[in-house]
């Protein structure tokens, strides 16, 4: 029937069948155990990846604090109000939208705008920000109802803060959105959305100010909807800084910095910049700063800036944002004269008593003109007069080689390595920067007769090429010939003018102008310096690191940089010399004369003319001031400098005396007096009763606007001390004065263009 | 009374002779199968508002009874059916493309009131029984491409009206029920794998030349990726590559004994896609580890095993071939889904059998088996009646 037994045809083509599939199964066998048993780890690596989810947690930037604790920035929490999906996913959504834009009643936060946002975004499990620093009315409302807004969250979120304002902005920096740095080593741990520090110490201590992020680990779906979260690793806050700066000195500085900035500029309205600092001699510790104009970091804080602000800041002549106590370089004027005063007592071995006849002017070209005619006169009371005669000769016996040696022991001319970015190296023109400064001249004017002989082969070779006959030629080529070889003379003369040391350039130096240029920073170590009789520390602002709880994680101590090489008794002379500046006849002597007498100022005064484009020769010049006090105990020491302030004394000088009635509490006693500019040097002129010297003023404005440095008007030479026996230096050399006293002058002649390039 | 009375007591012989290890093999398969279902559709549940396992129990126990109906009629009875039971196959294909529903752009679907049914699922084993038929007067003729044209054709009709859906995983089931049935029919083997080789060969020149010279394919653009992304799932990682990696990823990061029930990552978290139906046996994968999915595989093994034992032993050639037809359809599923899984295979959305949701696919399947099953019961060694 029907009924039949399989072939063997069958039973054969069914082993091959089931060959097969064992074939089959054993491949996916295979395939299996190769996943699962030896590639697993590769692949459990991958599922975890693809469901973790890490979220930063922000940590709070540290503190800074002045030294006697005061917070000078510190973190503002700022609420965010966010919708988090991980509290929303089970919740009717729509309502609970509803009951926050109710409850946050701001025009621009609808519905529509809530969910226009969580569409918009792709990372569901990260908090989306519905409100930026929301009001405190608005977070308590929240709290209340917190039943009706399941998934709404209000996050504080930490801004930098600043309760003394603008206060030290400068020095304290701002921090914004990272840029560049995030390409540079140390910068690995942070996102693209991170603030971190700009200037400052919130640049340069970032790394201790920063903290550590922490995270949140969240578990996501394919769609990045969190599921849950796994666990939260807390972030560390940032270190806190105590700065070596005083609260009280700092405001004082800044207070009168101001004052008398604006009463400056009813005078000299250019008057709109300038900085100062206040040391501890004995430390290098900075216990103020100031820069203006002045810089607020709430200003920046991660925003961005206004167009007023921008202008301020970057734009409009002077720009706020620098800070000029480390990153100005300022001419210093007479600022500088005890740097010469020592090379020449120290490289020339003249006495400080020895005399120097000034008669207004001085006898080596370019004759350079004395703010008064001073007549004879020692080390102190040049200094105390500033004399530029007695220092043009200083300089001409001590040589540019021995002055740049003490600049250098006194700090000019190199950065301090004060703890704060960004600051300036200033010029010394001693011989080491001569080197640098002449080959990159030379270089300058050979590229520019280089330049010139071929243009001048270009137009004769077009010449030559046009000319008609030979003897045209010929004559076009010995023109050719002649014009280069007059080229190559000048070249000549050029290159070895621009590339010497000249003596009028030593005369220069000698009186703080030509190529001298110093930041406040240095003056004020310099100064400190010889208050500490010649060690040098290196200055210094934050003085302790202390983690969040407040444990000590490093503390900064003073370091000794160098100890001038200097016989002790040339830098006793030179306090001594600088102790007469303040004594009647001094030129700081109006400033400190209400000063206790056991609290004696050691100071100098220094008028520049900046030579920064802009200023307008002969009519503005740089304040400078440089002080330091108690004499016979210095504990103090100042320097500053006021641009267009017109003279030291008259202009920052107030605020070095405002500061040190600060610091040494004679303010509380009713002060000294307050500053008002000399409408005239008349007007003002003190009264000199019971003084020994007739001659001590306000530093005189005169009437031509000459620009007397804060030196007095012609001395009374019958009123002069005695000289002692020495003769006068010089005699032979003295200069015949066919010219008038400097005092009246309309020229100034310590242009520097001018004494460079003389006739 | 009499006739009533026999019904019963050869019901109860037939109970009798079943292949209960074939059963319980079957059973166990099933139950580990709502096991994964229930974490597969964790989210899914909540998702559509359904209750997957419970769903697939009841077209369990609607699959038990087509089992039970299939095993009631000796097979031997269909054999003379063999050109009606073609013609409906093709009236039934042809019916879905008229009036069925499009789902995920394939018109694969009839609505039978609350239910909705898919005709190529049924339709599978009503080709094998046709095609068993077929082969029977031709088997030792089928040593030349011209002998094996006829079957060609006689499969290709309905085949392209499975194309035509489009559903292209049901057209590679029939080709590879086809190929099985000639093996065991006695087609040369060397020509089959002649014929499969250039076969695989000229697709790839097809899709090669699709993509270079931009030929024309009757397959849309995403069907061709899916055949491709096995070999370099980058060719498109976000679609199907995108399946290929995350499958990978689940099977791998199962490990030796898996991540629990429940608590597979790329399962929850809906890293597969529609990890129910195509890629469940990730799932069971991630989550109960090699363990688990060689156990399953094991399982499969054994059930195919007893197939080509019941073919062996079966009374004729036509139940033999019937009884290989069945096996190579769970053959092909098999290696077909778990294949992509592991990414060996394309992407061709082929259920498991027995394990993936869907009632028509676990239908069609308890049908299949009991045709297996019918084939064995009806043997003369086991049964007189």
């Amino acid at each position: 029937m029907g009924i039949q037994k399989p072939k063997t045809v069958l039973k054969h083509s069914l082993n091959i069948y089931l060959a097969i599939i064992i074939f089959i199964f054993a491949v996916i066998f295979i395939r299996l155990a190769w996943l699962q048993l030896i590639q697993t780890e590769i692949y459990q690596t991958k599922a975890v990846s693809n469901t973790m989810r890490w979220i930063p947690v922000e940590a709070p930037r540290g503190e800074i604090l002045a030294n006697d604790g005061q917070v000078l920035v510190t973190n503002r929490p700022v609420f965010n109000i966010s919708l988090n999906y991980l509290g929303l996913k089970d919740q009717d959504i729509d309502k609970v939208i509803q009951n926050l834009v109710v409850i946050l009643n701001d025009p621009e936060i609808t519905v529509e705008s809530i969910k226009a946002l969580l569409k918009g975004q792709n990372r569901l499990y990260e908090p989306i920000v519905i409100k930026r620093d929301a009001s405190m009315e608005v977070v308590t409302a929240i709290e209340e109802r917190r039943r009706e807004l399941p998934g709404v969250s209000v996050d504080a979120h930490p801004q930098r803060s600043y309760p003394f304002g603008s206060l030290a902005g400068h020095l304290l920096g701002y921090v914004h959105s990272i840029k560049e740095e995030i390409e540079q080593p140390g910068y690995e741990d942070y996102g693209m959305n991170d603030l971190v520090g700009k200037i400052g110490i919130e640049k340069m201590y970032e790394h201790y100010l920063n903290g550590k992020k922490g995270y949140r680990q969240v578990e996501v779906t394919s769609l990045n909807r969190p599921v849950r979260e796994v666990r939260e690793i807390p972030p560390i806050p940032g270190h806190k800084l105590v700065l070596t700066l005083n609260l009280k000195l700092q405001q004082a500085m800044e207070k009168s910095f101001d004052e008398v900035m604006l009463e400056v500029q009813k005078k000299y309205p250019k008057a709109k910049a300038g900085a100062a600092v206040l040391l501890d001699v004995k430390t290098s510790k900075v216990l103020a700063m100031v820069s203006r104009p002045s810089l607020n970091p709430d200003d920046f804080n991660g925003k961005p800036l206004s167009q007023d602000q921008a202008d301020y800041y970057f734009r409009i002549t002077p720009p706020a944002l620098s800070n000029r106590a480390i990153q100005g370089s300022y001419v210093p004027g007479s600022v500088f004269k005890p740097i010469v005063g020592m090379a020449a007592l120290s490289a020339a071995h003249i006495s400080p008593t020895e005399q120097v006849l000034c008669t207004g002017q001085y006898w080596n070209p370019p004759r350079i003109k004395c703010t008064g005619v001073h007549g004879r006169l020692n080390y102190y009371q040049a200094i105390a007069k500033s004399c530029n005669v007695y220092f043009q000769e200083m300089a001409r016996r001590a040589g540019i080689e021995a002055i740049g040696q003490v600049g250098l022991e006194f700090g000019l001319g190199e950065r301090t390595g004060i703890d704060l970015p960004f600051e300036s190296k200033g010029i010394l023109p001693h011989v080491g920067w001569q080197e640098e400064e002449f080959a990159s001249r030379r270089e300058s004017i050979n590229k520019r007769f280089d330049n010139k002989v071929e243009a001048l082969n270009d137009e004769y070779q077009g010449k030559i090429a046009a000319a008609v006959t030979d003897e045209e030629k010929k004559q076009l080529e010995r023109e050719l010939k002649n014009k280069k070889a007059s080229l190559e003379a000048q070249r000549r003369i050029e290159v070895e003018f621009n590339t010497s040391w000249h003596d009028f350039d030593t005369y220069n130096t000698g009186i703080g102008q030509g190529y001298n240029q110093y930041t406040v920073i240095q003056l004020a170590n310099y100064v400190a310096t010889i208050a500490n009789n010649g060690q040098r520390y290196k200055p210094y602002v934050v003085e302790k690191i202390l983690d969040a709880e407040g444990n000590l994680v490093q503390e900064f101590f003073p370091e000794l940089v160098m100890t001038s090489s200097l016989l002790p008794e040339i830098i006793e002379e030179t306090q001594k010399a600088m102790i007469t500046t303040s004594a009647p006849g001094g030129t700081a002597y109006s400033l400190f004369r209400n000063f206790p007498e056991q609290i004696k100022v050691a100071a100098k005064t220094g008028t520049a003319q900046p030579g920064r484009a802009g200023y307008v020769k002969n009519k503005d010049f740089d304040g400078l001031f440089i002080a330091y006090a108690p004499a016979d105990d210095p504990q103090i020491a100042f320097a500053g400098v006021m641009e267009y302030g017109n003279s030291g004394s008259g202009s920052i000088g107030h605020v070095c005396k405002a500061v040190f009635e600060e610091y040494f509490g004679l303010n509380e006693m009713g002060g000294t007096g307050t500053f008002h500019l000399p409408q005239s040097a008349n007007e003002t002129s003190p009264t000199n009763a019971g003084q020994p010297s007739t001659s001590e003023s306000e530093p005189p404005v005169n009437e031509n606007q000459s620009p007397v440095d804060e030196e007095q008007p012609p001395a009374n030479e019958g009123e002069r001390p005695v000289d002692e026996g020495q003769p006068p230096v010089n005699e032979e050399q003295s200069p015949t004065n066919e010219n008038e006293p400097a005092v009246n002058e309309g020229e100034f002649p310590t242009n520097e263009a001018e004494a460079q390039l003389p006739e | 009374m009499v006739k009533e009375r026999g019904e019963a007591m050869r019901l109860s012989k037939l109970i009798k002779s079943l292949d209960y290890t074939l059963l319980g093999v079957v059973g166990l398969i099933l139950v580990m199968g709502l096991f994964v279902l229930q974490s597969a559709t964790v989210n899914a549940s909540v998702r559509y508002g359904m209750n997957f396992v419970a769903r697939q129990a009841a077209w369990a126990v609607v699959g038990l009874v087509a089992f039970f109906c299939v095993l009631t009629i000796d097979y031997s009875k269909f054999a003379k059916y063999g050109k009606l039971i073609y013609t409906i196959n093709i009236l039934l294909l042809l019916g879905t493309l008229i009036l069925g529903s499009e789902t995920k752009g394939a018109q694969a679907w009839i609505e039978l009131g609350p239910f909705k049914f898919q005709p190529a699922e049924v339709a599978k084993t009503l080709l094998i029984l046709g095609l068993a038929q077929f082969l029977v007067p031709r088997i030792g003729k089928l040593k030349t491409f011209k002998e094996l044209l006829p079957v060609f054709i006689y499969v290709a009709i309905p085949l392209l009206l499975i194309l035509k859906q489009p559903d292209l995983g049901t057209g590679l089931v029939y080709v590879a029920i086809m190929f099985g049935m000639l093996l065991v029919a006695g087609a040369s083997p060397g020509l089959l794998f002649l014929l499969v080789g250039s076969g695989i060969g000229l697709i790839a020149l097809a899709i090669y030349g699709h993509f270079a010279w931009g030929w024309w394919l009757p397959l849309e653009n995403y069907q061709i990726n899916r055949l491709i992304v096995f070999i370099d799932p980058m060719i498109d990682p976000r679609d199907s590559g995108w399946h290929v990696i995350q499958s990978q990823i689940a099977v791998g990061s199962g490990g030796l004994w898996g991540k629990g029930w429940g608590m597979g990552s790329q399962n929850i978290n809906d890293f597969l896609p529609e990890q129910w139906t195509d890629f469940i046996f990730c799932v069971l994968a991630e989550e109960f580890g090699f363990v688990g999915s060689a156990f399953m595989l094991l399982l499969f093994f054994y059930l195919i095993y007893r197939g080509i034992m019941i073919a062996r032993e079966a009374k004729d050639t036509y139940g033999a071939l019937i009884a290989i037809g069945v096996v190579s359809m769970f053959v092909f599923h098999i290696l077909q889904n778990i294949g992509m899984s592991i990414g060996i295979m394309p992407i061709t959305g082929i259920p498991l059998p027995f394990v993936s949701y869907g009632g028509s696919s676990l239908l069609a399947n308890m049908i299949a088996l009991g045709l297996l099953m019918n084939v064995f019961v009806y043997n003369e060694d086991r049964i007189m009646f």
